[in-house]
């Protein structure tokens, strides 16, 4: 079975064209600032599949139309299944801490470790997310979003905004705007963790 | 920068456009796949750790493990309850907030008045006559068998006892030497 979905996943690519290569189909009243590329880690279902292969490329969009159409076509958060990420990202930037517009920077996250109490409000959540990064109302004028994260875990339903650097400045406007995107109360935290210092234990280094 | 707000994008939510909806249709496989699969490989995890293939069929024909048949006590699976006293936060006019445990029972506040006389009493003499107090332990509730007081510690003494067998045995030696 695995061996089918690696054949179904390869099939899903980024080179594929974006109705922006065909203008008589298609011509966007919205455009976006920026080109959007959804990915997905699927769950491993076989103990040959490395990271590498989980990792997938779902599809590129730049305005507002296609963003609809394409949240409207694919799973929402609660019922994706577990182990599962969604990651949207700025097009050419792989979620991956290796990529280099990545290297130097890091993450705002928050955990909903009630999955019980999120199930019902993560859809919403999750969505308000995206509208923040694609409209780019998560920052002002500091771009310094790379992309969105969604895991989904047997404990947490958990949210990352990722970060270009760490530079302390910067960062603030976009972990207090994730705050509100995520509709969190002043006592729960979002905390920022540099990649570099994600492997330690308890490496927080801005907690709002 | 072209920049949009929530309500700015929710307005637009009803002009969509789907732009190659055959990869989106082989996600959608892609993601049951992924369903299917952890549903199968729950339903292993399930059958092997809780039924050992041993089955009988019920009076509605129905095929049933024997599992339910030896079930485990409640005490040795369920969760016991944490009887460990929370620390109990006290906020002052400044909005500093500290934590303080709990005192345990026996140290606590409550039986103090009682304690004070208890040992004014012993101090004045008033219990137990010339100012101690004799208590006797319970030897039941000790752990060993022991006698605390050592005047009942009685040394193993000779016991003279009617034994049959031996007594038998003499008189058959009585009957052999006539």
């Amino acid at each position: 079975m695995s061996e089918e979905l690696t054949a179904q996943t390869e099939e899903l690519s980024l080179e594929s064209k974006t109705v922006f290569d065909n203008k008589e189909e298609f011509t966007a009243k919205h455009p976006l600032s920026n080109r959007w590329t959804l990915w997905y880690t699927k769950p491993q279902v076989n103990k040959n599949e490395n990271w590498h292969d989980l990792l997938k490329p779902v599809i590129t969009f730049s305005s507002v139309e296609e963003f609809w159409g394409i949240y409207n076509s694919i799973p929402v958060a609660n019922q994706l299944p577990l182990k599962s990420d969604y990651h949207l990202f700025k097009e050419g930037i792989r979620p991956e801490w290796e990529d280099e517009q990545n290297a130097q920077g890091g993450k705002w996250q928050y955990s909903f470790n009630n999955k019980r109490d999120a199930a019902g409000v993560i859809n919403e959540l999750w969505l308000r997310g995206l509208l923040s990064v694609i409209g780019e109302t998560i920052e002002d004028d500091e771009n310094e979003v790379n992309g969105i994260v969604l895991n989904i875990r047997k404990q947490a339903f958990r949210v990352g905004i990722w970060t270009k650097d760490c530079d302390v400045n910067k960062l603030k406007t976009v972990g207090e705007r994730l705050k509100k995107v995520l509709q969190l109360r002043e006592e729960q935290k979002v905390e920022f963790i540099s990649h570099d210092a994600s492997n330690k234990k308890g490496s927080a280094s801005i907690v709002l | 920068m072209v920049k949009y707000t929530e309500d700015r994008l929710l307005e637009l939510k009803e002009e969509t456009y789907i732009p190659q909806p055959q990869i989106l249709e082989a996600f959608n496989q892609m993601i049951e796949s992924v369903k299917e699969h952890a549903a199968a490989e729950a339903e292993k995890h399930k059958a092997i750790k809780w039924n050992n293939g041993d089955t009988y069929i019920d009076e509605h024909g129905n095929e049933r493990p024997y599992h339910h048949m030896n079930r485990r006590r409640a005490s040795r699976t369920a969760n016991k309850p944490s009887l460990r006293k929370k620390s109990v936060e006290n906020v002052d006019e400044d909005g500093w907030a500290t934590l303080s445990k709990p005192k345990r029972s026996f140290g606590a506040d409550e039986g103090l008045e009682e304690r004070a006389k208890f040992r004014e009493s012993v101090r004045e003499g008033t219990v137990g006559g010339s100012g101690t107090v004799k208590a006797k332990p319970n030897n039941k509730n000790l752990g060993s068998s022991k006698a605390v007081d050592p005047r009942d510690a009685i040394a193993d003494k000779h016991t003279t006892t009617f034994n049959a067998f031996e007594a038998l045995g003499d008189g058959d030696d009585d009957d052999d030497d006539e």
